[in-house]
């Protein structure tokens, strides 16, 4: 599942359905690691919710992280996904930094379901995790840490659903998802 | 609470109908009862009801070349209002002599429609078609120039 033999990233592809290759990833890598940072997260929009963890919910009810600004998705974040992803017609659904302890308990997302793509740029030590049943260990795949990992998996809207949630032990973690059709 | 029944239901010019009702119809040739698992399945279908059939099995089958012309449609639609909203922050910008702003408004509306050009035929699943979206519809460009307009 992890393959690092011969581009400038990692990726897991969780659906199977191979993972979209980007081009210009130098762009697309320093893009991500300008977002990486106390400063960015610090001025971010942030999210802090809590509860009692629910991991059938479409949203996870523990969450804690900072979103990248609407004026650097659109000058600097969207124009780069364009470029570095011709052959997909994509919607951008995350926009996240994790500082150092904040994470994303389980949820589905099940009330979008699609491919989904994670494109994540980690300073530090951190982890993406996921599961097809509650009765399952969780799959633990883990960040490069100063590079890109990329993962693609899909969202169900029924059983099974993919179950996933993100924990940043260290470092700052940039986090941008995509849903994506492949033109080509 | 009462139950409801769902159909698809062929009409007089051969064409589908979606229909709810809070009573069961009686079985007729034409109509298709649908379970609560059946409508779970055919969501899309009855959202893209005009382009469905019921084949010799009574299933409803959908032509996905119709599905990709009428999602294809509603994203020209959509590309169509937005810039129509964006056309009215350039000529805010202009009034501003912004040309920076003007330029990059312009550049935003050329992109959605050099979208319109992909080539989408490769995509016959339905459920993907649905996910076709042009990348700037999603984004608030309206507050984002409008900020850099008027500075705030």
């Amino acid at each position: 599942m992890k393959n690092t033999s011969q581009i400038k990233y990692t990726e897991y592809d969780i659906h199977g359905k191979g993972v979209p290759a980007p081009i210009h990833v130098d762009q697309l890598e320093n893009l991500l690691k300008s977002f990486a940072n106390k400063e960015t997260y610090d001025n971010g929009d942030k999210c802090n919710r809590s509860g009692d963890l629910d991991p059938y919910s479409y949203y996870a009810v523990n969450s804690k992280n900072a979103r990248i600004t609407n004026d650097d998705i659109i000058t600097h974040l969207a124009p780069t996904l364009k470029k570095c992803f011709p052959n997909l017609a994509f919607r951008i659904t995350g926009n996240f930094i994790y500082g150092p302890g904040d994470g994303i308990d389980e949820h589905t997302n099940a009330n979008d379901p699609s491919d989904v793509m994670y494109i994540t740029y980690a300073t530090g030590k951190s982890k993406f995790s996921y599961r097809y049943s509650q009765e399952e260990p969780l799959i633990d795949t883990y960040d490069d840490i100063n590079g890109l990992t990329l993962r693609a998996f899909t969202l169900t809207d029924s059983k099974p659903f993919t179950f996933h949630k993100v924990e940043c032990e260290t470092g700052y973690r940039v986090s941008i998802g995509i849903r994506y059709v492949k033109l080509f | 609470m009462s139950d409801i029944y769902r159909y698809i239901e062929t009409i007089d010019d051969g064409s589908l109908i979606f229909t709810e009702s809070s009573i069961m119809l009686p079985k007729i040739k034409g109509r298709l009862l649908l379970s609560d698992s059946d409508f779970k399945k055919y969501t899309l279908h009855i959202k893209y009801i005009n382009c469905c059939s019921l084949n010799e099995n009574a299933e409803l089958e959908v032509d996905s070349v119709k599905v990709l012309s009428r999602r294809v449609q509603r994203i020209m639609y959509d590309i169509d209002d937005k810039s129509a909203e964006l056309r009215k922050l350039v000529q805010e910008a202009a009034i501003f002599d912004n040309k920076e702003v003007a330029r990059e408004i312009a550049l935003v509306i050329k992109s959605m429609n050099k979208f319109l050009d992909s080539d989408f035929s490769n995509i016959t699943d339905v459920n993907d078609i649905e996910q076709i979206t042009c990348p700037e519809l999603q984004l608030d460009y309206e507050k984002h120039f409008t900020n850099k307009i008027y500075g705030i």
